[in-house]
């Protein structure tokens, strides 16, 4: 038997089936930017393409964890959110119009990103959206203030990882003043691309965010009717 | 990976190449479970009679195993796939023929190229990129028939019934959609025996995997080849 055994472990035999075990990898290669996904909600009731202009903030919105903890987003990734939205919003055919301004955009837009993972949907819920927002001035604007929420007309469950970037678009039109919540018509969410210190960075942002767009046809004014 | 296949199908050649050139490979008698000439000759002068052995009461053999997707598993993964293994166990019921059981793995992999868009059932849009996987698990009782000699190389054909557990995943980016299912199903074979040494034998066969309609998926279907070592016991 022992024979046996050293003629076995001799055999090319072995090596072949030592070598098969060893070169079957089960789940294929991978790289960092395969884990990077898009998530898009929309309210299907609702008609993008009657929409003309739209306004967002001047600065994305961080959201750190009730302790304070979590460092501010670097400025170059801030303004290369806001000019990859405002690039494909105009490519959409949607006008914008300045935020500090009176006037009454159809839609807000709000991009926002996390310093922390949060489970489940909600997190609006959890901070208090509106005195997030650096830049509002009760005197300017909306009309809308602390107290004033938003809403989804659609089922949102999602879990929020650090660097998550979330673009929202709000149904200006259809604020209740009674119950003082906005409806959210379009929810993109970009997942963990700001998570780590990646060489490319600026570049899986910029793709995420044109992703979100694109698998957004609805979205695109030009398509008229044709699209749902 | 690419590497790794060159890898394998160099040693896989190598091998083959092994077993045609050892000594006595060609002699039909070289590999049987016989006694060799010599055992007559002393055993002759004891007055020890011998009494040769028809044939084996079992074979054994393991496989690695590989697949082709067809029909409904095709349009899922258009790919071929290394990874999978088998092991089958054959009673012999007479010279030609064997009853007995067999397990088999195969993983089907595809990485498919460019941005994917899928739409969950509610409406949502998952974007990135896309992998498909298709795993599937066999438990059949298999009847075989058998051309040639015992201790010679030998052909057979037959195949087995029982069932197949398939489990499906298309993982989008982060997310993760998958099915999995029992199905019956049946698995015609052909195949041949090759004796190597003393009871080892190389084993080889084509399997065509047909898991039939459920309530809930189509049929899938694929073909295994399949290569290893058998022991006869």
């Amino acid at each position: 038997m022992s024979n046996l055994l050293n003629q076995w472990k001799r055999s090319p035999f072995f090596l072949l089936i030592t070598t098969l075990l060893y070169s079957c990898d089960p789940y294929g290669e991978r790289v960092i930017t395969d884990y990077d996904t898009v998530t898009t909600y929309h309210d299907q009731s609702f008609n993008f393409v009657e929409s003309k202009t739209y306004s967002m903030p001047d600065s994305v919105v961080y959201i750190v964890d009730k302790e304070g903890n979590g460092e501010a987003m670097d400025e170059k990734y801030n303004q290369l959110i806001l000019e990859t939205i405002k690039e494909e919003m105009e490519q959409y055919g949607y006008t914008l119009l300045p935020a500090d301004t009176k006037a009454t955009a159809d839609l807000f837009l709000t991009p926002t990103s996390f310093s922390s993972t949060h489970s489940s949907g909600g997190w609006w819920g959890y901070y208090n959206w509106w005195d997030s927002w650096g830049w509002y001035d009760p005197m300017y604007g909306w009309g809308w203030g602390p107290g004033w929420n938003i809403y989804y007309p659609y089922p949102i469950t999602y879990s929020y990882q650090t660097g998550t970037v979330i673009i929202e678009i709000l149904d200006t039109q259809h604020a209740d003043e009674e119950s003082r919540k906005v409806p959210v018509v379009w929810t993109a969410i970009c997942d963990g691309l700001l998570e780590s210190n990646s060489y490319n960075l600026q570049e899986r942002i910029k793709t995420g965010i044109s992703n979100a767009f694109m698998q957004s046809p609805y979205l695109d004014r030009s398509q008229g009717e044709a699209v749902e | 990976m690419k590497i790794l296949k060159y890898i394998f199908l160099s040693i896989l050649l190598f091998s083959t190449a092994q077993v045609f050139a050892q000594r006595g490979f060609w002699n039909p008698y070289y590999y049987t479970l016989y006694p060799p000439h010599w055992y007559h000759q002393e055993h002759a002068r004891d007055n020890i009679s011998y009494k040769k052995k028809e044939h084996p009461d079992a074979y054994m053999s393991i496989t690695h195993s590989s697949a082709i997707s067809i029909g409904n598993s095709r349009s899922f993964i258009d790919n071929n796939s290394f990874i999978g293994w088998g092991f089958d166990y054959r009673k012999t019921v007479g010279d030609q023929w064997t009853i007995g059981g067999s397990i088999q793995s195969n993983r089907l992999y595809q990485n498919i190229p460019g941005y994917s868009i899928v739409e969950g059932s509610d409406g949502t849009h998952y974007g990135g990129k896309e992998f498909r996987y298709l795993d599937a698990f066999s438990l059949m009782v298999t009847s075989h028939y058998y051309t040639g000699e015992f201790g010679k190389f030998r052909t057979f054909i037959g195949g087995g019934v029982g069932t197949y557990y398939i489990n499906r995943e298309q993982e989008v980016g982060m997310k993760l959609f998958y099915d999995e299912a029992w199905h019956l199903g049946v698995a015609p074979e052909i195949g041949l025996y090759l004796p190597i040494y003393n009871k080892l034998h190389l084993s080889s066969s084509l399997k065509y995997n047909v898991a039939i309609k459920n309530n809930t998926r189509n049929t899938q279907s694929w073909i295994s080849g399949n290569i290893g070592i058998g022991w006869i016991f």
